[in-house]
């Protein structure tokens, strides 16, 4: 009986292997020219000096010094930083209280779970203008713009943030909290505890992983940040320093990089797919950091 | 005694609820702002960005009517390659990545192992990694008319983890 | 995700339908896809909710001066001129975004089980 089980999975194994081409051609065709192709071209172009591609000239580690020196990478970098861990811890703070409120079983539930998702189907552009036109709306009274100082776009680019990602976060939080097994939170409140200590004691630890996608899911959302802050601000408020340099000084690292490849200075190309390699390397960086950290996690249970 | 704290309960719940209520009122607050603000002669919209479109700021339905021809172009042509692109992108990935997805559980071989591999590996890879590249690649092989992007769409960083945002 | 669903159809079925000749083709298109229904709307719905709102990759594949998505269209309003007549530009952007608002409360189901599946099995 078991011989030809195998057999048949045999047998089949090899038919479906002889229509291979089939299942696996059209995917494997369009990733090397979507994905496989642009991505060795782009590590050697990181290494040459071009303006199209067909004139690239290699040039060696040029690039990558010129990316180390220019300031407004840097300030994009800690910028962008700075944008990603406050976002970070604000989007997940609220998220979950809104999510552990939402489970607690109050009427109307679901109506408020559709509202609070409602803002992430709406598409980053759109969402930079909508709030581009509140925030004027509103710092218009102070004779002032979101446009005019750079706090003002940083806050702005949270509270936008904040309104898309929530319900997003929120959704995976309540997934994590309907899997918390009810015979022990059954088992917490027999034994007399506060509301307050089964939350922290035993609920916030029985949804770690859902943190763990969280955070990361945030984190990596916030470095690569790119619509929104194209449309709310675009980089302005601009600060000219004394050598000539524009900085942008809303501007994240992805747009950095942007306008970087788009810009009218002609050996700037080279430049730009540096910064890209870095930009790649650090988040490729945080990926792997999230894969190590759940596979430790996955083992410890 | 038990009473009490069920009735205490329901009150905190009702507190709650009140709260969530007004809360979820601030979350769609910037969509009504749109829809206000899309009645409204342009000046008044810096001005009174929170006003009812009433009296000389109203502008009626003319706004809607302005926009459909606005930018030196039709937005229903650009409603209409989003439909295309999106629907035609949407059906391209789900038949053929099923279809990979399934010969490499099946088949298993060194190859498919290889490709699952370079799969997970391009969900690292942000998409400025291959911009410039990639742009430069699609005018090359004539992918950039919305028949043919997507194409670029299935082989694109996120097209194949399919469910990473 | 799609590899993680499939290693969960039982590959009996498949076996029982190849002993019965079935071509591979036939059996996947006929056993494996209906399993793979529910799977399949999760991640359609990602696929439509990210094409539809995705703004940099059709501005740099496309021909941008014939054709134009939503989402470049906005963005080059504000980009050809100096001043925007902001009424219009807000009747444009409610225009777009009551079909997506339409499809998020005619498939609001679908759409949250898809995220959280999403992001959990990654």
């Amino acid at each position: 009986m078991k011989s030809k089980k195998s057999n048949a999975t045999n047998s089949l194994q090899k038919a479906t292997r002889r229509w291979g081409v089939l299942f696996m051609g059209p995917v494997l065709i369009a990733f090397i020219i979507g994905f496989v192709w642009p991505f060795i071209q782009g590590i050697w172009l990181s290494m040459c000096q071009f303006r199209l591609i067909s004139d690239a000239k290699f040039i060696g580690f040029d690039n990558y010094v010129k990316t180390f020196q220019d300031a407004s990478f840097r300030h994009a970098f800690w910028y962008t930083a700075m944008f990603a861990i406050v976002s970070l811890v604000i989007i997940n703070v609220l998220a979950f209280i809104v999510a552990y409120i939402l489970t607690l079983g109050i009427k109307g539930s679901n109506l408020y779970r559709t509202v609070f998702f409602m803002p992430n189907l709406i598409g980053g552009i759109v969402l930079g203008y909508i709030w581009s036109m509140i925030f004027d709306g509103i710092l218009g009274r102070y004779q002032t713009s979101i446009l005019l100082e750079s706090k003002y776009g940083f806050w702005g680019l949270i509270i936008l943030m904040c309104w898309q990602q929530i319900g997003y976060m929120m959704i995976i939080y309540i997934a994590g909290l309907q899997n918390v097994p009810g015979d022990i939170l059954e088992a917490a409140r027999i034994d007399g505890a506060t509301s307050m200590q089964t939350l922290f004691k035993v609920t916030i630890p029985n949804v770690m992983s859902s943190f763990t996608i969280c955070i990361f899911l945030s984190l990596t959302n916030g470095f690569k940040l790119f619509d929104q802050n194209l449309a709310l601000t675009g980089g302005q408020p601009f600060i000219i320093q004394e050598g000539g340099t524009t900085i942008k000084t809303t501007e994240m690292l992805a747009l950095n990089i942007y306008n970087t490849f788009y810009s009218s200075n002609t050996t700037s190309q080279g430049v730009a797919q540096a910064k890209a390699v870095i930009f790649f390397i650090l988040v490729a960086g945080l990926g792997l950091l999230q894969l190590s950290y759940t596979r430790k996690r996955e083992v410890q249970q | 005694m038990k009473k009490n704290t069920i009735s205490a309960m329901n009150r905190h719940k009702t507190i709650l609820s009140v709260i969530l209520a007004v809360v979820s009122i601030v979350y769609v607050l910037p969509v009504l702002a749109v829809v206000l603000n899309s009645f409204k002669q342009n000046t008044y919209v810096k001005t009174d960005t929170f006003a009812l479109p009433m009296g000389e700021m109203s502008a009626g339905f003319s706004n809607f009517v302005k926009g459909m021809t606005f930018g030196n172009y039709p937005f229903v042509n650009s409603v209409l390659y989003s439909v295309l692109i999106t629907v035609l992108s949407t059906f391209l990935i789900l038949l053929c990545t099923s279809m990979a997805a399934w010969y490499i559980e099946r088949v298993n071989s060194l190859f498919c192992k290889a490709v699952y591999f370079l799969c997970v590996f391009s969900m690292v890879v942000p998409f400025q990694m291959v911009m410039f590249p990639l742009s430069k690649t699609a005018d090359k092989l004539h992918l950039n008319t919305p028949w043919t992007i997507p194409v670029v769409y299935l082989g694109s960083v996120p097209g194949l983890q399919s469910s990473c945002l | 995700m799609f590899v993680g669903f499939v290693k969960a159809v039982p590959l009996e079925v498949e076996e029982a339908a190849s002993i019965d000749g079935c071509g591979p083709v036939r059996i996947f298109f006929q056993v494996v896809v209906p399993m793979l229904k529910p799977t399949m709307i999760s991640v359609g719905i990602l696929e439509i909710m990210w094409v539809w709102n995705d703004y940099l990759l059709p501005v740099l594949v496309l021909d941008i001066n014939k054709y134009r998505t939503i989402p470049i269209h906005i963005q080059y309003l504000k980009g050809s001129y100096g001043t925007v007549d902001l009424g219009a530009t807000m009747a444009l952007i409610l225009m777009s975004i009551i079909p997506v608002i339409i499809f998020y409360l005619s498939c609001q189901k679908y759409i949250i089980k898809g995220v959280a599946a999403g992001a959990v099995k990654g």
